[in-house]
């Protein structure tokens, strides 16, 4: 079969990464401030961030639509300074898609091949090929605004990769699709990736999106990365506050002489605070043996969980539960008892 | 939703009088005109006393007429390919200046301002300065200065709707920026530089001023050809070349309109 035959190509075209202390200033303003982060070939890399923490800018620096100041960037060992955009060989899908709306759906696909002098007959294959990775063989001859926005993503996935790119770059790939489609879209973009084998950076502010795409996440803040690391590495081992509240409900306690206040579990490192998933906690009957105790002050219904906020020792905790294993659902003002479920806890950098 | 979203804010009764007024003002002229254009009247009175086409008939027969038209035409076609070129030009290139693209801006909508008189003037002496004489050339390039605001104005207007990062796009797909340009962002402002063509055209071919102080003795073209013809005789004729003008003016405004906006049913 052809897509095998594809798949095999690509896999062996998978090439690293590496960002290499890159640097932008604009205006006095540093925007950029030493960025590395080497992904291995094939890996599916984001950089995630809240909005002006540098992960567009660097992601237009890859594509070669914005200069460093200083660093590099190598592509299979390939330094990118100084080359052009159309000479970089990235694969690019825009977060509006920038779909070419005066070609058909077919020549929008084929658009790169043509820049690259490829016959027509060859062309058409690979068009042909490109259409069905994403799942839409039969659309080539539509008009692009007769699609819907799930299927525009796709083709512009098919465009980026009909070239076979060493680099494809997602840029809030999911943004404007609406929350089903998003979840659906999350699951192909991964098996479309893992099919080509592509290595591929996502930019995105979206922390569920994240960890769920993602073999490598990178936290910016401030023109930096602050963590790299797994998707669970990065949720379960925060390096800093930061992280913790960005990635998802954070408690944050403080550690005394290296334990936790209030449970009082062992903590791994040297900082002075660490954090306590909603999930990591449990709420008990009042007076339990081995509980903290704590008064309900809010319970909201979420459908799959009861998100409890308690206060214990003046310390507010939100503590995460499966609505009908406690019995009764808890009212505000109860008295109940709060435990840490166990596992491994880690001090948080200060900064 | 829908239409709370597209309701455009009422038109007041006042502004709906007064465009009716400044219309009306507008178009008196042509009120007297066209009547006189079907006159069978050997002068220039009106109302008409009887009716004919005999003046078109006349002006179509007379090589003198024709010849003006058609000067007229080749001038205009001329100045408005230069127009074309150099308005759509400075479109693609004021888009991606980033520093002095208000001044550059500024300059490039220039003639529109200058007198015409001092244009003429200035192009005349230039033209002769460097050895040359002012000639039909030079009535040629003078329009084309003229008309290249006009197209400058639609293109860039046009490219103001074409998102950059389909051009971005481009490059990253492979293509060099001329590529691009070519491929992806002149497609989409073709309406806008054609219906500004057809404009230019328009614009050059009735322009009166440059024409009356740049054609040779001999070689006028059509406004300056019923400018003279006004000053000797009072025939009806003056009146069917300029219902002819007239008429000419409307089709091309018609055309324009028809080109720029059938791309936004298209949208």
């Amino acid at each position: 079969m052809k897509e095998t035959a594809l798949e095999r190509e690509r896999a062996t075209e998978s090439v690293e990464v590496v960002i290499d202390g890159l640097t932008v200033h604009l205006g006095g303003t540093r925007i950029l401030d030493d960025v590395r982060l080497t992904v291995p070939a094939g890996c599916f890399a984001t950089l995630l961030g809240p909005s002006g923490s540098g992960k567009t800018t660097t992601l237009n620096v890859l594509a070669g639509f914005a200069e460093p100041t200083s660093g590099d960037v190598r592509i299979g060992g390939r330094s990118l300074a100084g080359v052009a955009p159309h000479r970089r060989e990235i694969g690019v899908v825009f977060q509006n898609y920038a779909l070419f709306p005066h070609l058909s759906v077919g020549r929008n696909v084929e658009f790169p091949l043509l820049a690259r002098k490829v016959d027509r007959g060859t062309r058409r294959e690979r068009v042909a090929e490109a259409l069905r990775l994403v799942q839409l063989p039969d659309v080539a001859d539509r008009s692009v605004r007769s699609l819907s926005g799930g299927q525009q993503q796709r083709i512009a996935l098919a465009r980026a990769l009909v070239f076979r790119p060493g680099l494809l770059l997602l840029d809030e790939p999911l943004a404007a699709l609406d929350k089903q489609l998003r979840e659906a879209m999350q699951l192909e973009l991964k098996r479309i990736q893992r099919e080509t084998g592509t290595t591929t950076v996502a930019v995105t502010h979206d922390q569920v999106e994240a960890l769920s795409m993602s073999d490598v996440v990178a936290i910016m803040q401030d023109g930096r990365i602050v963590q790299v690391g797994s998707p669970e590495e990065v949720y379960r081992r925060p390096a800093t506050r930061f992280v913790a509240g960005f990635l998802g409900e954070a408690n944050l306690l403080p550690v005394v002489d290296g334990r936790t206040a209030l449970f009082g579990n062992p903590v791994d490192g040297g900082g002075g605070a660490t954090v306590l998933r909603p999930e990591d906690l449990e709420v008990t009957a009042a007076d339990h043996p081995g509980t903290v105790e704590a008064v309900v002050t809010d319970v909201v219904y979420q459908g799959a969980r009861l998100r409890l906020t308690v206060t214990a020792e003046r310390t507010p905790l939100v503590v995460s539960a499966v609505p009908g294993e406690l019995g009764t659902r808890p009212e505000i003002g109860e008295r109940v008892g709060v435990r840490h479920r166990g596992g491994e806890l880690r001090a948080l950098a200060d900064a | 939703m829908t239409d709370l979203r597209r309701a455009a804010p009422r038109t007041s009764r006042i502004a709906v009088a007064l465009g009716v007024v400044v219309a009306l003002f507008l178009l008196a002229p042509l009120a007297v005109v066209l009547p006189v254009a079907f006159s069978a009247d050997s002068f220039l009175v009106f109302p008409p006393q009887q009716w004919s086409t005999r003046w078109f008939t006349e002006v179509l027969a007379d090589p003198a007429w024709l010849e003006a038209i058609g000067l007229s035409a080749r001038i205009a076609a001329g100045a408005t390919v230069l127009a074309t070129v150099a308005g759509t030009a400075a479109a693609f290139a004021l888009r991606r200046v980033r520093r002095g693209r208000r001044a550059l801006r500024t300059l490039m909508l220039a003639p529109l301002v200058v007198p015409q008189l001092v244009l003429a003037l200035g192009l005349y002496l230039a033209v002769d300065d460097l050895g040359g004489r002012a000639g039909l050339g030079t009535l040629l390039v003078g329009q084309a200065v003229l008309a290249t605001p006009v197209v400058y104005l639609a293109v860039a207007a046009g490219l103001a709707g074409v998102d950059p990062a389909l051009t971005r796009a481009a490059r990253s797909l492979g293509h060099t920026w001329p590529s691009a340009l070519l491929r992806v962002e002149l497609p989409l402002v073709v309406r806008s530089v054609v219906g500004s063509a057809v404009l230019a055209f328009g614009l050059c071919f009735d322009e009166s001023v440059l024409a009356y102080y740049l054609s040779p003795p001999g070689r006028e073209t059509l406004p300056t050809r019923i400018w003279l013809d006004a000053g000797q005789s009072a025939s009806p004729a003056i009146a069917a070349v300029s219902s002819l003008v007239i008429g000419l003016a409307v089709v091309l405004l018609g055309v324009s309109v028809l080109v720029t906006t059938r791309r936004k049913r298209v949208r």
